[in-house]
């Protein structure tokens, strides 16, 4: 049991860009140390997406996915504390889950009490009509008059699993803008400086994990499972079996690939390599691969209408070597009436910029 | 020779060829999508950044794209076309790497910047922009001063000359 105060005592001031993380105890698969959170600009739009999904369309749950990194369990805790504002009076059990999926810990808010933690190994308990948020994949979610919102990394399996429930809903979360980032660093106080967060992006996109710490370490390690994953790209085989999820290490396409939600439907994705860095180093490996199996695969990517951005990177540096070579073509005039343009290049290449200095 | 610009942050241009003999600077933009503006901050920091101008020297944007789309592609807006006229409505927070705390100091005694405009004659002056260096990013001032001065520079920029080139994938 948990001595902190009622969850009813946490402050949301949800018009502001910072949310102060309430006192009690939250159970989560990587605790949040910070007084406060960020409010990205998404959060109250996926917020009403998923309050319309449970409430209005009657799903039964909501699963809220996304690139690892991204702080789908920061958004967690902004479910949480608006979820405890409009569903003053009902029970909300809070649960977090190792990567096996076996309950971490669990945590119960009934109204007035305090939050009740759950004893290790027991059972997490069936509420009528509560509100059940998991972070982390669950071994199982509750069947009945309960409602449950998933936060977790994409696990192939139980998507494979879920891929026809029709009352599990699934969002994918967007990758963080430059902006965004920058206006975190900034209201968070996080001690890093301008030039090392653009640094940082190039490496990591718009996956923050390892850009909004101050643990260099941390980051550190980060850089080196990117490392791993990137040296494993060795053919456009490799980069097939990332996009078609099937390679075999779950790991090295999340740590390669980003999901990129689709604006107008948040439950569909497109997946483009992650950063600039990735790109880059991906580039380098296959350099010296068979063009046609470059243009086979992004044919092929083409003809399905999947991972788009992927699709204009292959082509992107397919034409950088067509127009390196040198070039007698014609290029058509866009404006009506202007003549067209006979392009004479001669062969040759200069880039203004290495990999390493990246 | 055919060269690639290293500009991650800011895409607008994927390469470019400086043609001698036609005087002409060509700006190459790949895509595989029949809708892809081009942002003109973005297009006027390449062009000054990589000292593009010569004198004499006219522009010429060519989109790369597979030639199956090639017959349907149409003419591209170029966006922040009127940037310059409009720096003064623009909001100071709108500049990259400026914050919301940022903004607020911005606004207050002794700067009293509000929009983009006051924002860029601020960085001209030697004392305002040595106060602001110590809240504000020396990148990030530099940065919106060279695109300011490369969209003065080059007013032909907007109205750049657009081509398109189908490359085979078959």
């Amino acid at each position: 049991m948990e001595d902190q105060p009622a969850a009813a005592a946490a402050v949301i001031d949800v018009d502001s860009k910072l949310l102060r993380v309430p006192d009690h105890f939250i159970p989560m698969q990587f605790r949040y140390k910070k007084a406060n959170i960020y409010i990205r600009d998404c959060y109250p739009h996926y917020f009403d997406n998923l309050w319309n999904d449970l409430f209005v369309h009657q799903k039964d749950s909501v699963l809220i996915t996304g690139t690892p990194g991204i702080g789908k369990s920061i958004f967690y805790i902004y479910v949480l504390e608006m979820m405890k504002k409009k569903m003053k009076g009902s029970v909300i059990v809070l649960s977090s889950f190792t990567k096996q999926s076996q309950v971490k810990t669990c945590v119960i808010l009934r109204p007035g009490q305090l939050p009740a933690r759950l004893a290790e190994g027991k059972p997490i308990p069936y509420v009528e009509n509560a509100m059940y948020l998991y972070n982390g994949i669950p071994n199982g979610v509750k069947e009945g008059e309960v409602k449950t919102v998933i936060f977790a990394s994409p696990n192939h399996d139980f998507l494979l699993e879920h891929s026809k429930n029709e009352t599990m809903r699934k969002y994918y979360m967007p990758l963080w803008s430059e902006r965004e980032v920058l206006e975190a660093v900034e209201l968070l106080e996080l001690r890093l400086n301008y030039d090392d967060i653009q640094k940082q992006i190039l490496r990591f996109g718009g996956s923050v994990r390892y850009i909004l710490t101050e643990d260099d370490d941390f980051r550190m390690e980060g850089l080196q499972n990117q490392e791993k994953a990137m040296n494993s790209i060795k053919s456009f085989l490799d980069l097939e079996m990332c996009l078609d999820l099937k390679k075999d290490d779950n790991d090295v396409i999340h740590r390669l690939f980003y999901f990129v939600p689709n604006m107008t439907s948040p439950n569909k994705y497109d997946m483009r390599l992650g950063s600039v860095h990735i790109a880059f180093a991906v580039e380098a490996n296959l350099r010296n691969a068979d063009v046609q199996e470059r243009l086979k695969l992004f044919r092929s990517l083409q003809s399905h209408g999947q991972s788009r951005s992927t699709a204009g990177w292959l082509f992107e540096n397919y034409c950088h070597g067509v127009l390196s070579s040198g070039i007698n073509a014609v290029a058509k005039s866009l404006t009506a009436g202007a003549n067209d343009l006979q392009l004479e290049m001669i062969p040759g290449y200069h880039r203004f910029f290495e990999l390493e200095s990246i | 020779m055919y060269s690639v610009p290293y500009t991650p942050n800011l895409p607008a241009v994927d390469g470019y060829f400086i043609d001698e003999n036609k005087k002409t600077v060509y700006l190459f933009q790949m895509t595989i999508s029949r809708d892809h503006s081009i942002d003109l901050e973005n297009l006027a920091y390449i062009v000054k950044t990589f000292e593009l101008n010569r004198l004499g020297f006219s522009f010429a944007l060519i989109f790369v794209v597979p030639s199956n789309i090639e017959k349907y592609f149409p003419k591209q807006k170029i966006t922040g076309a009127d940037l310059f006229d409009d720096l003064s409505n623009l909001p100071v927070e709108q500049i990259r790497g400026i914050g919301p705390k940022s903004a607020m100091k911005l606004r207050s005694s002794p700067f009293n910047i509000k929009s983009k405009y006051d924002f860029y004659l601020a960085a001209q002056d030697r004392a305002l922009h040595n106060q602001m260096t110590a809240f504000i990013p020396k990148n990030c001032i530099s940065n919106f001063v060279i695109i300011v001065d490369g969209i003065k520079e080059y007013k032909e920029l907007a109205n750049i000359p657009q081509f398109v080139l189908g490359i085979k994938v078959e």
